[in-house]
């Protein structure tokens, strides 16, 4: 009983820092429909650079985040300018390669950079157990996760639905020929999505490099864990992402609870099957575009 | 009626350019089938199939061809591999003017192609070496997925191969071997010095398998279920778990539940620290902790923070403390690890060990053939007798050589925050070992 | 109309020689000339089958490694553990993967568009995850295909040609047939094919049979040349990458576009050799710079410049129009 207890617990800090991995990829499908395959790898780019800032330049964790945001921000932005915008309306297939091809240049170019060994971004709150009874322990880290995820999250909720930005890009995934005769420059809006989702998978890249540690081949594994998460809340739908992370959570420390840890990793498939097939939009999908 | 001309000449251009892409492809290779000449491969007298009497006087180098994995998760085991070869290299062309083939001295050159840590890409890349490079030898290396498929294509192409670092069972599933040989360890003699080990130590028995689905974890949950049988040992086996796992709540609830104080793991960096982390995270520290195939650097087990490496035990593949040397270069294992570490930043990789036995090897075998012909070069490999950094090596009748696979501690050191020490070599008894200590419990916060 | 009757004649004499000429190609290549020859008909093949499903059918996959690895492991469980022959392995893959198929279908075609995408990879993972538990297939541990070792290179180089020019053939059928129309009609224009009459569904599912079954069969020649399967290997993205590589590199929805394609990676990757360290930094930017510049792909880029095409799928009443004028 305790076990299912700490299970369902873990499951749900655990996903919300699936959410903060997907929640990017959610809003760039949202709004241009473009499967970001590069995703994960910008994330793993995203650790990489906190990781050297934090160790060599600044010392601090938070100063080389933010920094990080900027580098990031600008790297995407320039990604989705000069690459992915151009074959954008050329149908799914050559986007899909484009960003294949930045995920491979990415993971490949760190291995150059930083060699292939095992990194990891020191974290404060590693040992420090918010409740520790006998009953449940609930991780200092695991708590900072959640709470971090959720707040980016609503963040960018916000920022969506009540900025001017945010209706921007809403005006341009709902139509692209009516938000360019408001007045929008739809690419340019396109590049600015491009870089506020890439921004929100350095808080995943900092959350993954501090709770699990990183390769520069990461992004892959993490990448199928951010497309699961967000086709189950519905792709495009930013608090739906919240709820996937947490179903895939849940269901992975459940599975392990019922079947053993061998199986803890099918048994999120599989959940995400099943609730696929019941909902194949997802659960919550209320900005998905066509 | 213009158009249509005009549509036609491209086309049939088209199907031209098309033939000559399809059959040309290999294009060069088929040049050099029968005329010498073709692209970056050195003159070779016969084209495919059967290695006919060669008329090695045009050769003016002996080709090495290496697949390893250049990039991809077991790229970190070619770390030194640049260094340890201009080393070997250097005592074998320079110093030594290279080797004496056939009435002439010709000097070692490597080719490398790259596996990228899959074993679709190893097959390609070892064929590529063979059959467009015409490589003399055939080196392959790390774990199963570079090994077996290597060994394969020279079983396939029936040129000598030598393989190394993977576990001698799981590469002789793909057996029996007639071209391919190997150097690798083997887990019944790993185990028994982790066993060894764990009879130095006071604790209550009971071990806990934290394996992976992987070829390691299953030779691991077979070798250990049969030795520990009938010993005093209890065995508490809560289930292989797969690679990529980020949570193990439910293995540690069960394995501190079933009051385990000897863990022992088959896991892969990442997961080990997962797993590690959240270990200390739920207050469960076992007395001892065997981990393979992670924590096989130094930099690994500083990334398990302050303190959370120090008594991490595990099969060492090699270690400076080995008392033996490599007779081509001349210096001890202590020397060699050494001068790695005077030459680059941190503690020394173990795969440098595998390295430089392979150069004593290649060193060795060339020497005694005396000829690149490839039956005969078999031989030679077969014959070989050597003493190298791993002690003496010779072939088994399963062409493999078995090097050892000791167990050895992670100790807070001097020069590195870490350093390790070997704490049973029963199964290699000329390596001297220290008595292994339990998990302080000052790690436990 | 006389001028269509001729060009028809010497495009057919045309392929006749290359296939006549790569037939024989092991009498007079090289070991490495059989062996790029091997590694492209197997690509065209894997290539024209996801370009059945993305480039005509609008089904983006990123899941067909599923099949891939569910040949290359019928392959290996029928001549390592049951000894049979290649025949019956051949036979077996084709089973297994219509049967798995249609069942995987119920589900993931219910998923549209991305969900479709996504929900294939998720299958295939899952499927990798349950391969690594299943003691059945050795867990991860895989198995040497010792069988592979000893078939002659000539006999693999034959079986990968028949398959890769299958491949064509059974595409251009394909097209040609009434389906062909159907797919045609519904890349076009979903809604107004099936106003039309057009069954979406049934046309989509037979598509994806036939492209699964077909990807299996190239799976137990892949892995015969391989003669090593592992899990992570078998059902790795990586397979779908080189798909969607030869595909959008050659050319979406053309026949010719995923033999140009298969080509060029495979000489590509055989050249970048070379460069060991970069060469997957270097396939990357190569796979980016191709579409940038040329977003139809190679085959598209030819197309517009010359207006040719070797194998064309269009009834030629157009251009019979054309020739009388």
């Amino acid at each position: 009983m305790e076990l299912f207890v700490q299970s369902v617990i873990s499951g749900i800090l655990l996903g919300g820092l699936y959410a903060a991995i997907g929640v990017g990829l959610s809003l760039v499908f949202g709004i241009m429909g473009l499967t970001n395959i590069a995703h994960g790898s910008l994330m793993i780019l995203a650790s990489f650079f906190i990781m050297i800032l934090s160790q060599q330049a600044t010392g601090s964790v938070i100063l080389s985040l933010i920094l990080t945001l900027a580098i990031m921000a600008a790297i995407s932005g320039l990604a989705q300018g000069f690459l992915v915008n151009r074959v954008l309306d050329k149908g799914a297939e050559p986007a899909l390669l484009v960003t294949f091809g930045i995920a491979i240049i990415i993971q490949n170019a760190l291995q150059l950079a930083f060699g292939a060994d095992f990194k990891s971004i020191a974290s404060p709150f590693a040992s420090i157990n918010v409740v520790n009874s006998k009953w449940v322990v609930i991780t200092g880290e695991y708590l900072l996760n959640f709470i971090i995820s959720v707040a980016v999250i609503f963040a960018l909720h916000f920022i969506v639905r009540k900025t001017w930005f945010g209706r921007s890009i809403r005006a341009a995934s709902s139509s692209v020929v009516a938000a360019e005769l408001m007045g929008i420059n739809t690419k340019r809006t396109y590049v600015l999505t491009m870089s506020l989702a890439t921004m929100t998978g350095c808080i995943g890249g900092l959350l993954v490099g501090q709770t699990f540690g990183f390769y520069s081949y990461s992004g892959m594994s993490y990448l199928i864990i951010a497309f699961g998460v967000v086709v189950i809340g519905g792709m495009g739908s930013i608090v739906g992402t919240l709820l996937g992370g947490v179903i895939l959570g849940v269901a992975q420390l459940l599975g392990a609870y019922f079947f053993g840890s061998g199986v803890q990793i099918l048994i999120g498939y599989l959940t995400l099957l099943v609730i696929l097939t019941l909902r194949p939009r997802g659960l919550l999908s209320n900005m998905t575009r066509k | 009626m213009k158009k249509e001309m005009y549509r036609k000449i491209l086309m049939v251009a088209l199907c031209i350019v098309m033939v000559f892409a399809m059959a040309a492809c290999g294009g060069g290779g088929s040049s050099t089938g029968d005329s010498s000449g073709g692209s970056n491969a050195s003159t070779e007298t016969t084209g495919g199939g059967e290695p006919s009497a060669p008329a090695t006087t045009d050769k003016t180098e002996i080709l090495v061809g290496f697949a390893a994995p250049l990039t991809g998760p077991l790229a970190i085991f070619m770390g030194p591999t640049p260094w340890v070869e201009a080393l070997c290299l250097d005592a074998i062309n320079n110093q030594n003017g290279g080797i004496l083939v056939d009435g002439k001295q010709l000097p070692i050159r490597v080719i490398y192609a790259d596996t990228e840590s899959d074993s679709n890409k190893a097959m390609e890349a070892a064929t590529k070496l063979v059959t467009q490079d015409k490589v003399d030898i055939l080196v392959g290396a790390w774990t199963p997925v570079g090994a077996n498929p290597i060994s394969a294509v020279a079983e396939r192409y029936e040129i000598p191969a030598f393989t190394f670092g993977a576990p001698e069972e799981s590469w002789l599933e793909g057996g029996p071997y007639k071209w391919a040989t190997g150097m690798h360890f083997n887990y019944d003699l790993l185990c028994t010095d982790i066993i060894n080990m764990w009879n130095k130590l006071d604790t209550n028995k009971k071990v806990g398998f934290v394996l992976d689905t992987d070829v390691d974890g299953a030779t691991g949950r077979e070798v250990y279920t049969r030795m520990l049988e009938g010993t005093e040992y209890e065995i508490f086996d809560p289930g292989a778990y797969t690679i990529g796992t980020t949570d193990f709540t439910s293995m540690i609830s069960k394995l501190k539940e079933a009051n385990v104080e000897i863990i022992t793991a088959d896991m892969i960096t990442p997961d080990f620290t997962t797993f590690w982390k959240q270990c200390h995270q739920y207050g469960y520290i076992p007395k001892v902790c065997t981990i393979n195939k992670g924590m096989h650097y130094e930099a690994d087990v500083e990334n398990l923070g302050d303190d959370g490496g120090n008594g991490i035990t595990f099969s060492s593949l090699w270690d400076k403390n080995f008392p033996f040397s490599s007779p081509l270069l001349g210096m001890s294992a202590t020397e060699i690890a050494d001068l790695w570490q005077s030459e680059n930043e941190g503690f020394y990789p173990y795969s440098i060990g595998y390295d430089v036995a392979m150069y004593d090897i290649l060193n060795d075998v060339l020497t005694r053939a005396g000829t690149l012909d490839k039956a005969t070069l078999l031989d030679a490999i077969l014959a070989t007798d050597i003493d190298t950094v791993f002690g003496n090596l010779s072939f088994n009748e399963n062409q493999c050589m078995v090097v050892p696979a000791i167990a050895t501690q992670w100790l807070p050191g001097e020069t590195f925050p870490f350093e390790k020490k070997v704490v049973s070599s029963e199964t290699f008894p000329a390596i001297p070992s220290y008595d292994p200590i339990i998990i302080p419990a000052t790690t436990q916060k | 109309m006389q001028g269509v009757r001729k060009n028809n004649y010497t495009k057919s004499l045309a392929i006749l020689v290359i296939v006549i000429v790569l037939f024989f190609l092991p009498q007079y290549g090289s070991d490495y000339a059989i062996s790029i020859g091997v590694l492209i008909f197997l690509y065209i093949s894997l290539g024209q089958m996801w370009n059945l499903l993305g480039g005509y059918s609008g089904l983006v996959s990123l899941g067909q490694q599923i099949f891939v690895g569910i040949g290359g492991y019928t392959a290996a469980l029928v001549t390592e553990v049951w000894h049979q022959s290649i025949a019956v392995s051949l036979v077996v893959a084709a089973g297994v993967s219509l049967v798995f198929a249609f069942i995987i279908s119920f589900p993931i075609f219910k998923m549209r568009g991305v969900y479709f995408t996504i929900g294939t990879w998720i299958v295939s993972e899952a499927l990798l995850v349950f391969f690594r538990n299943w003691k059945f297939v050795n867990y991860d541990a895989g198995y040497n295909i010792t069988i592979a070792y000893r078939i002659p290179m000539s006999q693999i180089y034959h079986g990968a040609l028949v398959i890769g020019i299958g491949s064509v053939v059974l595409v251009y059928l394909i097209l040609r047939s009434r389906m062909g129309l159907a797919l045609m009609s519904m890349r076009d224009n979903e809604g107004a094919a099936e106003v039309r009459g057009v069954r979406l569904y049934r046309t989509k599912l037979y598509c994806f049979v036939i492209s699964s079954v077909y990807t299996a069969i190239t799976g137990v020649v892949l892995y015969l040349n391989i003669a090593y399967i592992k899990p992570g290997a078998a059902f790795g993205i990586d397979w779908t990458v080189c798909m969607v590589f030869i595909v959008v590199i050659g050319g979406l929805g053309t026949i010719e576009g995923p033999i140009i394609g298969a080509v060029v990676y495979v000489i590509l990757r055989q050249y970048l050799y070379s460069f060991p360290g970069i060469s997957m930094v270097i396939l990357g930017a190569v796979a980016v710079a191709i579409i940038l510049l040329m977003p139809k792909g190679i085959m598209g880029a030819i197309h517009k410049k010359f207006g040719v095409e070797v194998f064309s799928v269009r009834r030629r009443i157009d251009e019979r129009l054309e020739d009388g004028s």
